[in-house]
């Protein structure tokens, strides 16, 4: 039980769930995996074709768009409660970035089918993906600002 | 101590920098206009004479509605903080101007013209200052803050006030000209500096850029008549300002009288009127930190809103007993610190409520068009009348204009409520009523949109309006429907034919035979099932030959036409003999078989009991599937089951609603009717609460459908708090159009309200003891989302207890996410009837949305009695969470 409610405090600090009621929660964290990976490991990359989107619980992975970043330039440092993953779940198009494991990481999976299962159970989790899309994009667009000012 | 102050003085956290600026801006605006006023009226008086005051308030009237008109055009196309620089500009260069005019000229013709400089300019910024206001706060802000803010500008006042009583014997009346300039050249620089760091006015809008400035002007105008003719509230409060203002001058020209006869030299009365500035502002001031905020939180923005209609008349009634200097004084406070105390506030709390787009024009329409026109009739009835012996014939017509100002001040109130909803209605973009109308009879241009959707190539949109067509317009649907089903696959043509069995099919019997023919055996099945529905009787011996058919569903079809027309039927032992054998061979036949059962009621008593235990094992084969479609289907089929039902079919019902997937639990809701008992009900309040709306929608309609006083059991569920509180609000919302007593649902949204005040308090408790642990936090996040339940169960309770759709729009408001929304929505909550329910109500939402529960007196003493509470609390779900974060506090 006490892992039950540190998924759910997990979950409800992450975009796509956070307008979920943490009731309803219970089921989303009940049907997450829970994964170990160790550093340097790859959770997927560019091109494959994805079927999990991923919640950090602990640990730090970072997002490059080479396959397998043999030079560790990463666009993104992701953190426990960041969400990766999701966007291939939603468009069926291969994977539009490579996940490394930075330090050992233990993350929280769901699979595709279920995702959309949740997503028709539980209409507010639509809105949190948006949410979590539309931070995205923000940021996509922050790091184009910052590129053209340094440029 | 900050701290404090800020809370004394209702500042939230983030709003200081803001709240000091105004202030400082509002400072520099107001001791400058009260060196300008007193300078201008003393020069006027002394130096021309009391008796062309009202010949001024003509030519002000007029000199208004010009300047107005330049002001419309401007108002709401630029930031307000961008017009008030180039106001400032001109301001300055006009008073500059004339202090150099008055020192080289000994023409008197420059001081009605610094007059009218001060008179036009203090209206425009008094205007002004209000709608960058509005560009800047949310309606809720404005109610908190613009006390505070008004209180600036008091202060304000009372420097420039003070200022004149010592420096006018000083430098003379005449160079405090210079004085006033050198504030506006502060707050315009104090106005640049924050609106480069902090870019434009927050909820400022740019609407398109316009080339014809003129048009656009008369254009505003006249939408601003438009919009004043359309409202009541425009129309109550245009007449409200007009009787003010004419009250308002009367009381000007009254008191100016009597302190020009009393005070003989320019700089004893410049002297005077600083002095009496100085001390009106510190009244003022004094109301505005201490009276007005807690008056309008405590009486309501409508009762405040008549204070100053009513001390108007009493003003002019003091007058007219004795016109003398005590009298007067009355007046001056009445006008320079009960206005601005209480009616400006109260003012702009009125317009606040108006859309975004609406305002500027409004405002305009005010300063050109009702204010001028008042002025030019307070100064007409002044000019003919002064001539007479006695003050009388100007203040008894004062006083009726007063008597008209309370009058429409009531109106103005009755219509603030209606205004405020319409207002978040149109910002929420909520359909009026006549939008929830059938579609029956709409238009030829309905048609061609529905036909468009209908014509579309994606199957669900194409029959989503297929649907609509059939609601709308039954005598053309069948045929455009039929159409349209051509050369669909299987399942979409299944669908649309489905989508006939209302319709009247006469004049399509050959052609969906042809279709018949042509199709499949699926296709063949599903015409077959829409002509025998139809009674079409060429069909009966088609389909009864099939009864030997290979395919399943044709089987089926031809079973059923059997029974229906048992004339034409082979023996019924035949019948029941292929009907079994469907039963018994594989999920398909199964399947089909399960259309046949509301056909079992034309067979006997030994007939059925050949068939009912077949079905109970196909049902439980079905329901063990593991495809959820045929779990779906199964289900679907047992919704029309009469007969008994099994353990496994109880313990299949319950581990289905568990389902992930919400087709599979919609459809399990839809048979509770199997479960039995208390079964029936736990489940019943488990698809009641799901969170998919189906699941609730098909919860509603078992009980409704296998309940006999469903409005009693769902009443007692909602009382005793059965299930959970999404549970309680469809059950609510299912109780709505009950026709029950109104005091029903007045106890609900007392109940659920008490509720929600006990959660607050516990969100209290758990914000001034916040733990670390996760239990502790997730405890905190279930009460928070327990507390927004609650508040809106109480607000859907409130919807019969008020006019249709008024609480509805109030929700959504509060569900937008939106603080302007939230807080027009706030504001409507309050001014409610039945405000012992509403006022609470309001106050614990802006608690929810700002996520601050503070609060000095607490139902629980300690973490610890929070926690217990949550574990005796009847929320199985808070039961757990408190349950969780108890066992930490005993360790």
């Amino acid at each position: 039980m006490p892992d039950l409610f540190d998924r759910l405090i997990l979950l409800k600090q992450s975009p796509i769930f956070s307008m979920v009621m943490t009731d309803d929660l219970r089921v989303v964290a009940q049907a997450m995996e829970k994964q170990q990976y160790f550093a340097d490991d790859c959770i997927f990359e560019i091109g494959d074709q994805g079927d999990h989107l991923y919640i950090i619980v602990s640990g730090k992975v970072g997002i490059s768009l080479d396959s397998k970043s043999s030079d560790k330039s990463y666009i993104a440092t992701l953190s426990p409660g960041d969400c990766f993953g999701e966007m291939n779940l939603l468009d069926d198009l291969p994977r539009s970035a490579t996940a490394e494991v930075i330090e050992d990481t233990t993350l929280l999976s769901l699979e595709k089918t279920r995702l959309r299962g949740l997503i028709q159970s539980y209409p507010d989790m639509s809105v949190g993906m948006l949410r979590s899309l539309s931070l995205r994009l923000r940021d996509a667009n922050q790091k184009l600002i910052n590129g053209k000012s340094h440029a | 101590m900050k701290g404090g102050i800020e809370k004394r003085l209702l500042i939230h956290t983030g709003e200081r920098g803001n709240v000091l600026y105004f202030l400082l801006f509002f400072m520099l605006v107001s001791a400058g206009m009260a060196i300008g006023r007193s300078s201008a009226d003393a020069l006027f008086l002394k130096r021309l004479g009391i008796e062309y005051l009202p010949l001024m308030y003509i030519i002000q009237s007029l000199l208004l509605a010009a300047v107005s008109l330049v002001y419309t055009a401007f108002a709401d196309l630029i930031p307000a903080e961008r017009f008030f620089r180039n106001l400032f500009s001109v301001l300055i260069v006009l008073v500059l101007g004339s202090w150099l005019v008055i020192h080289t000229s000994g023409s008197t013709l420059i001081y009605p013209v610094y007059y009218l400089i001060y008179e036009v300019s203090s209206e425009v910024l008094l205007v002004h200052a209000a709608l960058y206001m509005n560009q800047n706060m949310t309606t809720l802000q404005a109610k908190r803050l613009a006390p505070l803010v008004y209180a600036g500008a008091q202060t304000g006042t009372i420097i420039g006030g003070l200022t004149l009583v010592f420096a006018a014997p000083l430098v003379g009346t005449q160079n405090l000209l210079l004085v006033w300039c050198g504030l506006l050249v502060a707050a315009s620089a104090t106005l640049y500096i924050r609106h480069k760091r902090h870019g434009a006015s927050t909820h400022f809008r740019a609407p398109r850029k316009t080339q014809h400035l003129l048009n656009d002007c008369l254009l505003q105008i006249r939408q601003g008549i438009k919009f004043t003719c359309n409202s009541s509230l425009l129309r109550a409060s245009s007449l409200t300002l007009f009787f003010m203002v004419v009250a308002f001058y009367v009381i000007c020209y009254s008191v100016n009288r009597v302190y020009t006869q009393t005070f003989e030299s320019e700089e004893s009365l410049t002297r005077f009127f600083g002095l009496l500035t100085a001390v009106t502002s510190l009244l003022a001031l004094f109301m505005q930190l201490f009276v007005t905020n807690r008056a309008i939180k405590h009486f309501g923005v409508r009762a405040i809103n008549l204070l100053f209609p009513w001390t108007t008349l009493a003003s002019l009634a003091a007058l007219t007993v004795s016109f003398t200097l005590p009298a007067a004084l009355l007046g001056s406070i009445n006008k320079d610190a009960l206005m601005p105390a209480f009616r400006n506030p109260v003012h702009s709390m009125f317009y606040n409520v108006l859309p975004n787009y609406m305002q500027g024009r409004i405002r305009a329409i005010s300063v050109a068009v009702v204010l001028p026109l008042a002025l030019l009739t307070g100064g007409l009835l002044l000019l003919l009348m002064q001539r007479l012996d006695t003050p009388v014939y100007f203040l008894v017509p004062g006083m009726f204009a007063a008597l008209m100002y309370v009058f429409f001040s009531r109106k103005m109130n009755a219509a603030y409520v209606s205004t405020l909803i319409a207002t978040l209605k149109e910002r929420l973009f909520l359909p009026n009523e006549h939008m929830y109308a059938d579609l029956d009879g709409c238009s030829d241009e309905d048609m061609r949109e529905i036909m468009r959707g209908v014509t579309h190539t994606d199957t669900d949109v194409s029959i989503a309006f297929s649907r609509v067509l059939a609601e709308s317009f039954p005598d053309k649907a069948a045929g455009i429907i039929l159409q349209r089903s051509t050369g669909a696959d299987n399942t979409a043509a299944d669908r649309y034919l489905k989508l006939l069995g209302t319709l009247d099919i006469a004049g399509h019997i050959d052609d969906l035979h042809k279709r018949a023919e042509n199709g499949d055996a699926h296709l063949q099945a599903s015409i077959l099932q829409l002509l025998l529905a139809h009674g079409d009787p060429d069909s009966v011996a088609q389909t009864i030959r099939l009864l030997d058919s290979g395919n399943s569903r044709l089987r089926a079809t031809a079973i059923h036409a059997a029974l229906r027309y048992p004339d034409s039927a082979p023996a019924t032992a035949r019948i029941v003999s292929v009907w079994q054998a469907l039963l018994q061979d594989d999920r398909s036949t199964q399947l089909a078989a399960l259309d046949l059962i509301p056909d079992l009621q034309r067979l006997s008593e030994n007939e059925r009991l050949l068939l009912e235990p077949a079905y109970q094992g196909a049902f439980t084969q079905l329901l063990n599937d593991k495809m959820d479609d045929t779990r779906i289907r199964a289900l679907r089929g047992m919704q029309s089951w009469v007969g008994d039902s099994s353990d496994e079919i109880h313990h299949a019902l319950l581990q289905l609603m568990a389902s992930e997937h919400p087709g599979v639990r919609e459809a399990v809701a839809g048979c509770l009717h199997l479960a039995n008992g208390e079964q029936r009900a736990t489940l019943l309040l488990q698809a009641t609460g799901d969170a998919n709306p189906r699941v609730r929608q098909a919860g509603i309609d078992t009980l409704k459908a296998t309940t006999e006083h469903h409005e009693d059991v769902a009443l007692q569920w909602i009382t005793d708090n059965r299930g959970s509180l999404r549970a309680q609000q469809a059950l609510l919302k299912s109780l709505l159009d009950a026709r029950l007593p109104k005091t029903v649902f007045a106890d609900i949204a007392r109940k659920k309200s008490e509720e929600a005040h006990l959660l607050g308090q516990a969100l209290s408790i758990m914000d001034a003891d916040a733990g670390s642990l996760n239990c502790l936090k997730l405890l905190r996040i279930t009460l928070k989302e327990q507390l927004d339940q609650n508040i809106d169960l109480a607000l859907l309770a409130l919807e019969p207890l008020y006019e249709r759709g008024l609480i509805s729009t109030i929700r959504a408001g509060f569900a937008s996410g939106d603080a302007r929304h939230i807080a027009n929505a706030c504001e409507a909550l309050e001014n409610l009837d039945q405000q012992e329910i509403t006022a609470g109500l309001s106050i614990m939402l802006q608690q929810s949305v700002s996520n601050d529960f503070s609060s000095d007196d607490s139902f629980f003493s300690s973490l610890e009695d929070v926690v217990n509470w949550c574990v005796r609390h009847h929320n199985s779900w808070l039961n757990l969470c408190g349950d969780q974060a108890l066992q930490p506090l005993n360790t």
